[in-house]
């Protein structure tokens, strides 16, 4: 499991600097969606937010919009495993 | 010992603290990222420009793949457009000397020297409208400057300058607003962006304005920034959604020149 999570983070880099983002944002998302507590995630949100975001932001929240989607996305995966049966 | 109750479970509190985890790493990350990232867009610039020879490079190996007839009929069409677009800039060219020459006697001439600056990174790699340009500090760059084609479209404004790269936060970018003026009837209007070098603009029903007009920019060299692709009006709107599409195709932009 840490295997294949440490092979999706490196395709979602190497997409990252040279796919577009309807590619790599995708994936990202799906990750987040398959692996438990996706943390990496959140790193290459960071990532994506300080290559590709539009900067200068007061809010921290807004010059990080993809880090603080994939955040509100690890965080709701509990709730919608328990009530969509996900694991079952 | 046989139980016939629920013990409690040791991990009761667990998703409280998952969340409080996650909270202090997303801070910790922002404050991280807000601080150093400048510093990693110096570490990527070769890797951008290294990617973008390797692309152009892979683009023209396949050119010889195209078949021969296709590459005429292309060719022929290509000749048809050209031959039209010289009439077009022979006369804008006469419209544009006597604009000029009546800037002059009105003493409000405008050299339109900049840097020229090579695109890095374009959208669609960015997911927002924003471009990473070649010039940064070291060329004199500083945050605020327009960014223009080098035929004189305004398509945007430096965000960030770094010390040998800038980024470019295109007007077209989502939540950006700003002042034009529209061609057919000089009615100062407000476009804002909605990504993908599109603009909306929201217009009194009454405003005349149809597909194909032009919309400027609101100073006084009035350059073309974008032109008008639909028009929606509801038979109980009081006002009418316009959509309009900035002339430069961002998806292929190469080189923009940054005005001083």
């Amino acid at each position: 499991m840490t295997r294949n999570r440490a092979i999706i983070s490196l395709i979602i880099i190497a997409l990252m600097l040279i796919g577009p983002y309807w590619l790599y944002v995708p994936v990202l998302v799906l990750a987040t969606l398959t692996f438990p507590l996706y943390w990496e995630g959140i790193l290459l949100g960071f990532v994506i937010d300080t290559f590709y975001g539009l900067g200068n932001y007061e809010s921290l929240f807004m010059r990080f919009p993809v880090a603080l989607g994939v955040t509100i996305l690890i965080l709701l995966m509990p709730l919608a495993r328990k009530y969509l049966r996900l694991n079952a | 010992m046989k139980t016939n109750y629920h013990l409690k479970s040791k991990n009761h509190n667990k998703p409280g603290r998952r969340i409080v985890l996650l909270l202090i790493f997303f801070v910790l990350g922002a404050g991280f990222f807000s601080f150093f990232g400048k510093y990693t867009i110096g570490l990527m610039e070769p890797v951008w420009r290294s990617q973008n020879v390797v692309v152009r490079g892979i683009s023209n190996s396949f050119e010889w793949l195209r078949s021969k007839d296709s590459l005429i009929k292309e060719n022929a069409y290509l000749r048809e457009v050209v031959a039209s677009r010289e009439l077009e800039l022979v006369a804008l060219r006469a419209a544009a000397d006597r604009e000029l020459r009546l800037l002059e006697i009105l003493g409000r001439t405008e050299g339109r020297e900049g840097t020229l600056a090579s695109v890095l990174v374009r959208p669609p790699e960015t997911p927002y409208d924003v471009l990473i340009i070649d010039a940064g500090t070291n060329q004199g760059i500083v945050a605020g400057q327009q960014v223009i084609l080098p035929e004189g479209t305004i398509i945007g404004v430096v965000s960030e300058a770094y010390r040998s790269s800038s980024r470019v936060i295109l007007h077209s970018a989502s939540g950006q607003k700003i002042n034009a003026v529209l061609e057919r009837n000089g009615a100062p209007i407000i476009m804002e962006g909605r990504g993908g070098g599109n603009f909306r603009i929201t217009l009194p029903r009454d405003m005349a304005v149809e597909v194909g007009d032009r919309i400027l920019s609101a100073d006084i060299s009035s350059s073309l920034l974008a032109v008008v692709g639909k028009v929606s009006l509801g038979p109980t709107d009081s006002f009418k959604e316009v959509l309009a599409t900035s002339p430069a195709n961002i998806f292929s932009l190469r080189f923009v020149l940054v005005l001083p």
